[in-house]
């Protein structure tokens, strides 16, 4: 290839602006959309990648089975660090606690820190870097702590704070801390994330947290992290994990009835999981103290790698289209070069400089729509995507680009070669072949054929999304807030507490304020019992902890009975209980009715002795969980306090949210207050869902846009092709109806292929993503027939352009007379 | 029938303006059998093109069997056009994916006789011009006099009241060549007007009457 030739190609791409514009246009959009895509799957499966040997790091996942439910969890008990450092096989044991959030002053107000308590080790296995200070100054002294540099930068403007002092506060506790070192930050995608790290010996950890925290004692949970030999056995360790944890589950001495509730179970299944699968846990149940971590599904990152890599081919094939065209209206100058002594090689020389002038011009363009579309694209993912476009992956881009070229440029290369010079220079082009033209009829298949399939399946996840987010989770959820308490404080204990809740229930702006040990649509603190009625057989169930106020303050209304009313239920020794028709259900009631006034049994899963409690009542069903998992038995139980309190606007929102701000700093100075609109935390649990909405809608853009250039590549050349045939319906009375019939049955044959070729993998999408929604949108199959029409809209427009030529199209002219 | 009363046809391209025809008046009768000479560029091409309502005249009148067409609109031309001209052309112009009889079959298609009628008329007419055993073949597949006998009868199944010949013999050998301007001469004398286009005086003295063109005028 010479200079030369690439010169000659840019001439030939300045000759047709339009043409090499959408071909530019068209490759770069698909290369830039793939970019991201890849990006964002590459991203995904580099969860934790930071940590050094992460191959070989491990992280201690439980399951405690007493207490029903049966779900694992990403915590074990912290004494299992110290028993796994005696196990052959694993060279070290660390972990992490979220026990003590701390919160820092600064100029009188508090700021609430992502902070993690590192045990010994934990640094050097997870890889932290200090870039400022003294790391192991900040984890060993008890009047030390780190930070990152964006929390710095977050907090204080700057990350030149290293030696200043700051007062902390946490559970129940408060002192007095310098910052002694700047750490880099973890990166985005990281399971493991922080703003700020102590150490156990941090004076506000009172002596027996931290005894807990370094021994275990009392079997306490934290986050324990492993990293094993290459060679050893990840089944061995296990099966040693195992036994330390069933000898410490016999130190319990449970009581019979809890031994006969397991039914030969264990009371602890342990089990290691490679650090790199942790963002893929979605399963794993977390509570208030875990660390907000996002989880990912395996498969909906490979389809989104396989609609990116769908793009890409589709961008390719619309240009081989664009290209084939243009070589059969660029007969007659292939065939002077033939005649001039061009040979098939430098036919395909010349073609290929055109391709790669193309490709690298796409590749720079895709490139930079990429780096343009960065930070929208991280929204519309969800994720914090900054760091996607690196070096490393921009030359990888180029790459791509170059490769592409090559591809592409191989059918038009050897359409060139079968160009026969005496035929088209005596003034008898070459027609395509029948075969090739069916092969590029297939090409248009299969882009519009991929735009009705992701147009459908992003209507249907979209829709199914608006659907859970709008479906009732039971009350009205508009005029609460929620927000945290931090320390699950007791009203008849804490004169704090019911200080704070009596002056902003007597605010103007509050109807009520009710305290819980979670809000509806997060289920942080899930905790079971065993329920028995008279006779009956027991039944583990989920209780839910709330204050006398609460049924009032969320609007809800009794199936039968009553629900709990702050004017007759008080913490006095009666324990009445409301139950969930679930519950009631499970228990042995025939109906909602019979369970009124029943009394039941209960028992906490490691006490032998039973308490009884009265049915005053059934509850509706209230979505606790999200749409994906099913409703499940109820108990709700009066407690005086809560984590999680609930406020009801008396009018406006946005007041209630003013009142409780105001009222807030004067009780709790030390602790920042974090709120939300109710509806919001509800909305949370298909965020993701909304995210691959929005990727799957932007996948569908791009797709649409091919396809219409596809559709136009079409139209273009179905008049093309049939100039003379149009010409001669025309001489014979063709009126303009009869001609757009001619092309819209031509463009109809591939759009019904396309059709039966999408919609039916497009339907089985679909029916697998709403397999695990146990209330599903009754629009999701509707999407394809929206898709159908909108893809249509979009070929038809792409195709008018061509269709009008054909119209106006003199036949004088095309059939030269 | 026919009639051209000071018509005038220019072609505007960039800066350039052509004058095709410049205020001519002619006159063809019903069954005249005409021919119209010239050199190359002389205005024969557009001549036909107003004859056949292909296109429209920039000034003048163009009369059509009692109707002065020279202002109407395509899908006007359209109507006045379906089933009366009947076209042939130097380079035959038929559609190589349809068989010979669907090409014949394609002057009918908007025509208001049923499908029945359509195929017997198109059976008759491959029989009268002789093609009727290549009915299902392509046409690459016949001679070019064939493909010309069977642009022939496409031209001829609407029953139209004239026709208008683009040097109907210009891709073909002599022999062949004969034979077409034999049939020209039998449908004339059925009671076709025929307008031909020719570079052969000798064609052209089959014709009764022959129009000379010079730069746009008739000489």
């Amino acid at each position: 290839m010479r200079l030369a030739d690439f010169r000659v190609a840019w001439r030939v791409m300045v000759q047709e602006p339009g043409y090499s514009l959408v071909a530019v246009l068209g490759l770069a959009v698909g290369l830039a959309a793939f970019l991201l895509l890849s990006g964002f799957a590459r991203y995904s499966w580099s969860y934790d990648a930071q940590v050094p040997e992460v191959e070989h790091v491990y992280m201690l996942q439980s399951r405690f089975n007493l207490q029903g439910g049966q779900q694992w969890q990403d915590k074990a008990p912290v004494a299992l660090r110290e028993a796994a450092q005696a196990i052959p096989g694993v060279t070290a044991s660390t972990g992490y606690l979220a026990w003590h959030p701390l919160n820092v002053q600064i100029d009188g107000q508090a700021y609430k820190l992502k902070s993690l308590t590192a045990l010994p080790r934990f640094t050097e296995m997870v890889g932290v870097q200090a870039i400022r200070g003294d790391l192991n100054e900040a984890l060993t002294r008890p009047d030390a702590f780190a930070i990152t540099e964006s929390a710095a930068r977050r907090l204080f403007g700057s990350t030149d704070v290293v030696g200043r002092s700051f007062t902390l506060n946490s559970v129940e506790t408060q002192g007095v801390a310098r910052i002694a070192a700047i750490l880099r930050d973890p990166p985005a995608n990281t399971t493991i994330p922080y703003e700020s790290l102590n150490g156990v010996d941090l004076s506000l950890i009172p002596q027996m947290f931290r005894d807990e925290a370094l021994h275990g004692q009392m079997g306490w949970p934290g986050f324990l992290l492993l990293r094993l030999h290459p060679d050893a056995s990840v089944s061995a360790i296990t099966e040693a994990l195992q036994k330390f944890a069933d000898q410490a589950a016999q130190r319990m001495n449970l009581p019979p009835e809890s031994v006969e509730a397991l039914a030969g179970v264990k009371v602890f299944d342990i089990r290691l999981v490679p650090l790199r699968e942790a963002y893929f846990e979605r399963d794993v149940v977390t509570d208030a103290q875990s660390p907000p971590v996002d989880r990912g599904d395996r498969e909906v990152i490979a389809g989104l790698l396989a609609i990116g890599g769908l793009i890409l081919l589709l961008a390719a094939i619309n240009y081989v289209n664009l290209a084939t065209l243009r070589v059969v209206r660029r007969q007659r100058e292939i065939g002077v070069r033939k005649v001039l002594g061009f040979g098939n090689r430098r036919l395909a020389v010349q073609f290929l400089a055109e391709s790669m002038l193309v490709a690298i011009a796409a590749a720079v363009v895709g490139l930079v729509l990429a780096v343009l579309a960065l930070p929208w694209f991280s929204t519309l993912a969800n994720r914090d995507l900054a760091g996607m476009l690196s070096v490393g992956n921009v030359l990888a881009a180029l790459g791509v680009g170059i490769v592409v070229g090559l591809a592409v440029s191989i059918y038009p290369a050897w359409m060139a070669f079968r160009v026969r010079p005496a035929r088209v220079l005596a003034g008898r082009p070459d027609t395509e072949s029948p075969s090739a033209r069916r092969t590029r009829q297939v090409f248009s298949v299969v882009q519009i054929a991929a735009a009705l399939g992701l147009a459908s399946l992003a209507l249907a996840v979209a829709w199914q999304t608006r659907f859970s987010i709008n479906d009732s989770p039971g009350f009205d959820p508009a005029p609460l807030l929620v927000f945290e308490m931090n320390e699950g404080r007791k009203l008849e204990e804490d004169d704090t507490t019911r200080g704070f809740i009596a002056e902003l229930r007597h605010h103007s702006a509050v109807a009520g304020i009710t305290m819980s040990t979670d809000a509806v649509g997060r289920t942080r603190n899930p905790w079971h019992k065993e329920f028995r009625r008279e006779g009956g057989r027991p039944v583990m169930v989920e209780v839910k902890e709330v204050t006398p106020p609460y049924f009032v303050e969320y609007g809800i209304r009794p199936v039968a009975g009553r629900l709990f009313d702050p004017e007759l239920d008080h913490y006095d020794g009666a324990f009445p209980v409301v139950l969930n028709e679930i519950a009631a259900r499970d228990l042995g009631f025939a109906s909602a009715q019979q369970a009124v006034g029943a009394t039941l049994r209960g028992r906490m899963a490691l006490m032998s002795e039973m308490d009884s409690v009265q049915i005053v009542g059934i509850a509706p069903e209230i979505r606790f969980r999200s749409l994906r998992e099913p409703p499940v038995a109820i108990v709700y139980q009066m407690w005086s306090g809560g984590m999680t309190a609930t406020v009801r606007a008396r009018g406006s929102v946005a007041d209630a949210e003013a009142a409780v701000r105001s009222v807030w700093p004067k009780y709790f100075p030390q602790t920042e207050l974090q709120m939300s609109a109710a509806k919001d935390l509800y909305a949370a649990n298909y965020a993701d869902d909304a995210a691959l909405a929005r990727l799957l809608g932007l996948a569908t853009l791009v797709a649409m846009f091919i396809a219409a250039i596809g559709a136009y590549v079409l139209a273009s050349d179905a008049v093309q092709r049939r100039t003379r045939e149009i010409a001669l319906r025309k001489l014979f009375g063709a009126r303009r109806r009869d001609v757009s019939r001619l092309i819209a049955r031509e463009i109809g044959v591939v759009m019904s292929w396309a059709a039966l070729l999408a919609l039916p993998l497009a339907s089985l999408a679909i029916a697998r993503y709403l397999a695990p929604f146990s209330v599903r949108t009754p629009m999701a199959y509707w999407a394809l027939g929206v898709a159908l029409v909108a893809v249509l809209g979009v070929v038809g427009v792409a195709a008018a352009r061509e269709t009008r030529s054909a119209l106006t199209m003199k036949p004088s002219r095309a059939l030269r007379v | 029938m026919l009639k051209f009363v000071n018509t005038t046809k220019k072609f505007i391209g960039g800066e350039v303006i052509t004058t095709a025809l410049n205020n001519i008046n002619l006159e063809i009768e019903a069954g005249e059998y005409v021919a119209v000479m010239g050199p190359s560029g002389c205005g024969k091409t557009t001549l036909l093109s107003i004859l056949g309502m292909l296109d429209s005249p920039d000034a003048g009148e163009y009369w059509f069997d009692g109707r002065n067409v020279a202002g109407y609109r395509e899908d006007q031309l359209n109507e006045v056009r379906r089933g009366r001209i009947g076209f042939i052309f130097q380079s035959f112009n038929l559609i190589e994916e349809l068989s010979v009889e669907e090409n014949v079959e394609l002057a009918l298609e908007y025509s208001s006789s049923s499908p029945d009628e359509r195929r017997e008329r198109v059976a008759a007419m491959l029989e009268k011009l002789g093609v009727a055993h290549r009915a299902k073949h392509r046409p690459s597949q016949l001679s070019g006099g064939q493909q010309q006998r069977v642009a022939v009868a496409r031209a001829l199944v609407t029953r139209p009241a004239v026709l208008l010949a683009d040097e109907p013999t210009g891709n073909l050998d002599s022999a062949h060549g004969e034979e077409v301007m034999e049939l020209l001469q039998k449908i004339n004398e059925e009671g076709t007007t025929i307008v031909m286009v020719t570079h052969s005086p000798a064609h052209a003295a089959r014709a009764k009457r022959t129009v000379g063109l010079l730069d746009g005028a008739i000489v």
